[in-house]
């Protein structure tokens, strides 16, 4: 009875210690309004697609002032990853507009010197065919090189994060076949992103259905742009994110020791 | 005789008398238009939720985009509504009270800026939208500076100025 109950001791505390070793020690989950400090003094720069992301922060804040209201938002509807890396303006291209004039991305940035800068554009650029000989994908990746040395010289003390490409709509896989292309480009770009210094962002996957699609129901025109839900998504991308950051020790906001 | 005496007498004074009243001087014409006070006008934010029917379902801008997208300092206004569809439909309401006349013309020279720039964007992305802003205009009227983009843009941007 005794050896019974001494073994029995001892298979329970065996249990209780291999529970605490497999056991991962978990970070709190930060508070949303917590997790949106992280996008403090911070640029998002782009296509239409920032420029409807704007839109919903915006009217978001009408009723929840503080909902990213550290992001400040310069776009143009048809942007191009390759305008982003001009160092002048070129008046033909679609540019973004400061102050009242066309202006590259580079000194606006130079301006502004925000801590952190965030790209998304590459969708008007085409990049899913081959141009002068150039792969799409090489002629992406050329611009983020040459966005990453402007900012350098520009303002070095900004960090840069470049969004995934976003996915199509059946509608548009139908006529153009690009899904592939895109991972492609995706994957490519995460790899230039860790060579380079810059950040990758993923907000594809989470956009995506179970086919690799942006679902109907989260687009405002069967295509590429997203509605209120899609961008309500895109929000919770960049709060899931800014949790990953926190728990990667990459960044502690104010008042969390780590 | 005495009594036909007096009874021409008083016919003569009532004679007078009606003819003195049709003789009572003009009043002073009221001008067709009276300015208003500044104190006594409106806030502009106010106005324009009156004269949009939709001003309640637009993106709202604050005075760092004024600055940060056309350039307008906060010194050159007293009073601003920045409104915006929140989508690609090119709805758009700009309205600024200016501080003199000079602030006025330069806000007016941005703003047309600011509109050739959304023209510019919208001509081959989204044609519904270049519609409407190739036919909004910049318009001022004293210190208030309007530019309106909308299926009634035109009735709109004089109903804002009417007062003005």
């Amino acid at each position: 009875m005794k050896k019974g109950s001494l073994i029995l001791a001892v298979l329970l505390l065996m249990s209780l210690i291999g529970t605490s070793v497999g056991e991962e020690t978990t970070m709190e989950r930060l508070p949303d309004e917590v997790l949106m400090t992280y996008y403090n003094d911070t640029a998002f720069v782009g296509d239409s697609l920032i420029r409807m992301f704007r839109n919903y922060v915006k009217d978001r804040q009408k009723k929840e002032p503080n909902f990213f209201k550290g992001i400040k938002f310069y776009s143009s509807y048809s942007y191009q990853l390759r305008t982003a890396a001009l160092e002048w303006v070129n008046p033909d291209k679609s540019n973004l507009v400061y102050k009242g004039s066309d202006e590259v991305l580079c000194k606006i940035m130079k301006d502004q010197k925000p801590a952190r800068l965030f790209i998304l554009a590459g969708l008007n650029d085409n990049f899913a065919r081959e141009v002068n000989g150039v792969e799409g994908i090489d002629r992406g990746m050329r611009a983020v090189t040459k966005i990453m040395e402007l900012m350098e010289k520009y303002s070095p003390t900004t960090q840069v994060y470049f969004f995934s490409m976003t996915p199509v709509t059946q509608k548009v896989e139908n006529k153009r076949h690009i899904r592939e292309k895109w991972d492609e480009y995706n994957a490519q770009l995460e790899k230039t992103c860790q060579e380079l210094g810059a950040v990758y962002v993923d907000i594809a996957t989470p956009l995506k259905d179970e086919n690799g699609l942006l679902p109907k129901s989260i687009s405002n025109d069967n295509e590429y742009h997203l509605n209120d839900k899609g961008n309500a998504i895109w929000a919770q991308a960049l709060l899931d994110f800014a949790q990953a950051q926190y728990e990667a020790g990459q960044w502690t906001p104010a008042g969390y020791a780590q | 005789m005495v009594k036909k005496l007096i009874a021409i007498c008083l016919l003569i004074l009532s004679v007078f008398a009606l003819s003195a009243c049709g003789n009572q001087p003009k009043e002073a014409e009221t001008p067709a238009y009276t300015e208003v006070p500044p104190a006594e006008r409106m806030a502009l934010s106010d106005l324009v939720s009156s004269v949009i029917p939709d001003a309640g379902d637009l993106v709202s801008f604050d005075e760092e985009d004024l600055t940060d997208i056309l350039g307008i300092e906060p010194e050159e206004y007293t009073e601003f509504v920045y409104l915006q569809e929140n989508g690609l439909s090119g709805r758009e309401i700009l309205a600024l009270r200016a501080v003199d006349a000079d602030a006025a013309g330069r806000i007016a020279q941005r703003l047309e800026n600011y509109l050739e720039q959304r023209r510019k964007e919208t001509r081959n992305y989204a044609p519904e939208a270049y519609q409407l802003l190739a036919a909004a205009k910049v318009e001022t009227k004293n210190l208030t500076v309007a530019l309106v983009s909308g299926e009634n843009a035109a009735q709109e941007r004089a109903q804002l100025l009417a007062g003005e």
